[in-house]
């Protein structure tokens, strides 16, 4: 079929054409290099992780424990052999000299081997041997400038003064979003017994010979003692996942993209067919059967799609480097760019396969036409066969498996399908719904001008549903984005202490040992205490049978896989104001001593987690008691809220009566009213406790935002794939319809229409168009972005009035300006010029 | 029956379908046409000249009735052997031309003879062009000729394939009196 004959007329009957065609091209290639963009940087950052796991870890294999190492797993430690190095590393607060305020820092006591893989850049020179001779220390760049110090300068920690010997530069085995939240101070391991307190994580890293099986070894060791273990393939894995998350939530935006560019596509190409019905009827008159006739432009479309495909790998490539730009400091390794022949394959297959799929529709309907039509143009209407029912199925399927590569979830792909299917419905419904309200009103238009341009949208070939449609879509795409993205930002900018009143110190762990004296300190310092809830950690003990009346039957085998973790509780007088009961009954008080006591269940916490619902019980274990309860009541999950909002609001809420007696701790939340006292607090607090962790809420929130700015850097970078697919199509959606545009003018202007007049019909259309594919697309964006906000990212959404009103207004601005640029000069065009032409 | 018949019509009726009744736009038409017979088939507007036409090239099929080209019954061919029996033994003239607008003249007229993966069909379309006075314009895409030229091109294109028949729709109905004479001659 695809014959010497076949890529002649390819490539003949392309050549008028070509100049028309790039802009949809254009849109087709952005939106493919947003997916090659995010494919080539994801294969760049795997293989860069691939090659420095080990650095990452800092060994091959970490073994760690809470306590110091008992003589039997130094037994087991000693027996492993290879490369060792040792770190013990704990959260403390740390005063720097000439300071009064006192900063988190996490201690990194190190042996001299350690990292095994890798090293700790360290400036100046040599400040890293300075540090393990004893009594120094390297603080990272930030922290010193934050404290306003400089090496030379000292910092207490834990009660002992260490000289600040040189810059932390970086350490790969650092987590980047860690070291945001508490900055590594390293010292030598020597230097650890000088200090007070005890809380410490300790850790041995090994380096093995290339051919000992790691994972072997580390079930091995998870099997018989209780340490925990960590090999480069969690690292790997770890990174693996993040990668899929991150390829995946980058991949929808890149999908919306793609999918507005290969609306292009599929709109020219349908406009580019409906031009050729002519030449296909006279193909067959000569003797071209209609596969063959229609192979011609099948041709074509796979022409595109190549084009399309290598332009986008190209771009895509040199996008991968713009992509990460806000966030590749919090990567913890310096990404080796390379061309990916994945992203490029991917590229080319996708670019073929989008544009080939588009193209079958207005392929079917060149194959439907009849020669017959050579002898008669107005040959009646063709029925639509069955055979382009098909080809809608195929793309949907098409789009479906899209959506399901970009999301990695079948349902996401499904509702994507099903919402973008229904988008296109409802676009089309409008678009012929004023169709025939203009052909209703028209008529009745005192205005000459404004009467034509009205009926220009529903007389013969107009391109009234391709225009909906192409503008429509593209705003519902990137106005859904830009809702979305609003709702997410505004949700933690109202963390920002302007809806929610967030304490300014929260100390999570008190003892009722610390307790009275930590409220001593509170009231000498001049604090406010916001909250002080009791909290008790409960560890899953066993979960009983799915009713009351089973739970006489101990079914350990039912254990959810969240059974040995433990989770936070905390009683019924805590403010709840925030809680909202899903299922249930909420009972504050419970003082049967027999029956199970009722608790209120985070959604999360039960249906996700634990997997329970309302009535079925638990036991729970505290230190060696155990306490028997059911599920009273579930309550809804704050997705999006910060850590500092009530602890009941996220874990499990007791009721009052029976529970009081079980081992807890305090959490107290405090405000200040000047940061001196607040600052004079913290530093006493610490000095006094080293082991009770104290979070500086200001601090974190402030880190939140920071890493939040970067990842809405990346999905606004993605947008701007969006944006500029959808202007392409709108600058393509106009073009397709110059010729129209011209045949009018141009008998208008025979006709004796003035200038104004005939820009007059060009307005009054391309502003009803604007305006009917803008308030259609908002329509619908509005209800995809509520669906969005309230069932997946579970965050209120608020409609931005201004930004909405400023977008519509520079849809129609844009559709008028494009469609007016796209015209001009068409009055100046020479009558007879126009009239002889059949192009 | 002789052999010289190259077109056999029997019994052809075509109605068309339409809301609220069927329009029967021919009847059980039958006639025969020879090898070298011209047939003119006049009427006024929307007497199924067109359609009958249509119908005995085998563009469209009859409701009822046969249409014998070359001996070979239309009906009941596929559409692939119609579309090559189009090549081999028909030749069209359109009222209104209908050459490819993306196409110059050259290679309209190669089309049919490409169709054919004729090799010689660059060089015949020459010759034909020159015979049709347009030797000087094979470069030319149809916009830039007048309608007499194009005209011209067109028959060229029929010609190519040294067609058994030749259907032509009103072919000089869109053209000036002169031009019309040069193209009948």
């Amino acid at each position: 079929m695809l014959d010497k004959w076949t890529w002649q007329m390819a490539n003949r009957d392309s050549k008028g054409s070509r100049r028309r065609l790039l802009p949809f091209l254009s849109a087709m290639v952005i939106g493919v290099a947003a997916l090659v963009a995010i494919l080539s940087f994801g294969h760049s950052l795997e293989r860069t992780i691939d090659q420095d796991a080990g650095s990452l870890l800092g060994g091959d294999l970490r073994i760690s424990s809470s306590d110091p190492f008992t003589p039997t797993e130094e037994l087991l430690i000693d027996s492993l052999g290879g490369m060792q190095a040792r770190r013990v590393s704990f959260a403390t607060s740390a005063k720097f000299s000439g300071q009064s305020e006192t900063r988190t820092v996490q201690v990194r006591a190190i042996e001299q081997q350690f990292p095994l893989y890798g090293d700790i850049a360290v400036s100046p020179h040599g400040a890293e041997g300075e540090m393990h001779s004893g009594g120094s220390v390297l603080v990272p760049r930030s922290t010193l400038s934050a404290a306003r110090v400089e090496p030379g300068d000292t910092v207490t920690i834990r009660g002992r003064h260490f000289l600040i010997a040189g810059i932390l530069l970086g350490a790969r085995v650092e987590n980047a979003i860690h070291m945001l939240f508490e900055p590594p101070v390293y010292m030598s391991l020597a230097d650890l017994d000088s200090l007070q307190g005890s809380s410490a994580t300790y850790d041995v890293f090994f380096r093995f010979n290339r051919d000992m099986d790691l994972v072997a070894l580390e079930a091995d060791i998870q099997k018989s003692y209780e340490v925990r273990t960590r090999i480069v393939e969690d690292e790997k894995e770890d990174w693996q996942e993040f990668l899929a998350l991150l390829e995946g939530f980058l991949g929808v935006v890149g999908f919306f993209a793609l999918i507005l560019g290969s609306l292009g596509v599929g709109s020219v190409l349908q406009v580019h067919c409906k031009e050729r019905h002519d030449t296909v009827a006279v193909m067959r008159c000569l003797g071209a059967s209609s596969g063959r006739a229609t192979s011609v432009y099948l041709v074509q479309a796979i022409a595109m799609g190549v084009i399309v495909g290598v332009a986008a790998g190209v771009v895509g490539t040199l996008g991968q480097v713009i992509l990460p730009l806000g966030i590749v400091d919090l990567l913890p390794v310096d990404i080796n760019y390379r061309v990916s022949l994945k992203g490029l394959l991917s590229g080319l297959g996708i670019g073929v396969g989008a544009t080939l799929l588009f193209a079958l529709l207005p392929l079917s309907g060149l194959r439907e036409v009849s020669p017959l039509e050579a002898l008669r143009t107005a040959y009646g209407h063709r029925r639509i066969r069955k055979s382009r029912l098909g080809v809608y199925a195929l793309i949907a399927l098409g789009t479906g498996l899209c959506a399901w590569a970009q999301s990695g979830r079948v349902v996401i792909a499904i509702i994507y399908t099903v919402a973008i299917g229904i988008c296109f419905g409802l676009l089309a419904l409008t678009a012929l719904g004023f169709i025939k309200l203009a052909r209703a009103i028209t008529p009745q238009i005192r205005n000459y001008a404004i009467r034509q341009g009205m009926a220009n949208m529903y007389r013969p070939n107009n391109q009234t549903l391709l225009m909906v449609l192409a503008l429509g879509l593209g705003t519902v795409m990137i106005m859904t984005q830009v809702m979305t993205q609003g709702a997410v930002v505004g949700a933690y900018e109202t963390m920002n202490f302007e809806a929610v009143e967030f304490p300014d110190l929260v100390l999570p762990t008190v003892s009722s040992e610390e307790l009275e004296d930590v409220r001593n300190l509170v009231r000498e310092h001049g604090l406010d205490i916001v909250s002080q809830e009791i909290m008790i950690s409960l560890a899953v003990d066993s979960i009983y049978g799915r009713s009351i009346a089973d739970s006489a039957m101990v079914d350990t085998a039912g254990r959810s896989n969240a059974d040995r973790s433990s989770h936070f509780a905390t009683f019924a007088d805590a403010r709840l104001d925030s809680l909202t009961v899903l299922e249930g009954t909420f009972e504050p008080e419970w003082h049967d001593t027999v029956g199970a006591a009722p608790v209120a269940m985070n959604s999360l916490l039960a249906r996700e987690e634990l997997h329970v619902a309302v009535g079925d019980t638990i036991v729970f274990r505290v230190n060696d008691e155990t306490a028997l309860v059911r599920i009273g009541s579930i309550f809804a999950n704050a997705a999006l809220q910060s850590s500092f909002v009530p602890l009941a609001a996220r874990g499990i809420i007791l009721p009052r009566g029976v529970l009081e007696t079980l081992p807890h701790v305090r959490s107290i939340m405090l405000k200040a009213d000047d940061t001196q006292s607040l600052s004079a607090f913290y530093g006493t607090v610490t000095d006094r406790y080293p082991d009770l962790p104290v979070l500086n809420v200001p601090l974190i929130l402030g880190v939140v935002q920071k890493v939040f700015s970067r990842i809405t850097y990346m999905i606004r970078f993605m947008s701007l794939f969006s944006i500029i697919a959808g202007i392409m199509v709108l600058a393509g959606a106009v073009m397709v319809s110059r010729q129209a545009r011209v045949e009018q003018t141009v008998l208008l202007k025979t006709l004796g229409a003035s200038k104004k007049q005939v820009y007059t019909i060009m307005c009054t259309e391309y502003l009803c168009l604007g305006f009917l594919a803008t308030a259609t697309g908002l329509g619908l964006a509005m209800a995809a972005a509520w669906a969005i906000t309230g069932f997946q990212l579970n965050v209120v959404m608020v409609v931005p009035k201004v930004p909405l009103a400023v977008a519509a207004g520079v849809l129609m601005v844009l559709t008028l300006g494009v469609g007016l640029l796209n015209s001009r000069g068409i009055y100046a065009r020479p009558p007879l010029e126009v009239l002889r032409a059949e192009v | 029956m002789p052999d010289s018949v190259i077109l056999r019509v029997d019994r052809l009726t075509k109605t068309y379908k339409s809301v609220p009744r069927c329009l029967t736009v021919l009847n059980e038409v039958s006639f025969e046409a020879r090898e070298g017979e011209a047939i003119a088939i006049v009427g006024p507007s929307g007497s199924g000249k067109t359609t009958l036409l249509g119908l005995c090239a085998g563009l469209d099929t009859p409701t009822s009735g046969t249409v014998e080209l070359g001996g070979t019954n239309l009906v009941r061919l596929t559409e692939n052997a119609r579309a090559a029996l189009h090549n081999e033994l028909v030749g069209f003239v359109f009222q209104t031309f209908k050459l490819i607008p993306t196409l110059t003249a050259l290679e309209n007229v190669m089309v049919p003879a490409e169709l054919r993966r004729n090799r010689k069909a660059r060089s015949r379309a020459l010759a034909l062009l020159e015979d049709v006075g347009l030797g000087d314009r094979g470069h030319h895409y149809p916009a830039q000729l007048t309608g007499g030229e194009q005209q011209r091109v067109g028959l060229a294109r029929t010609f190519i394939n040294r067609p058994g028949i030749l259907f032509a729709d009103e072919p000089t109905g869109n053209l000036d009196a002169d031009t019309s004479e040069t193209i009948e001659h």
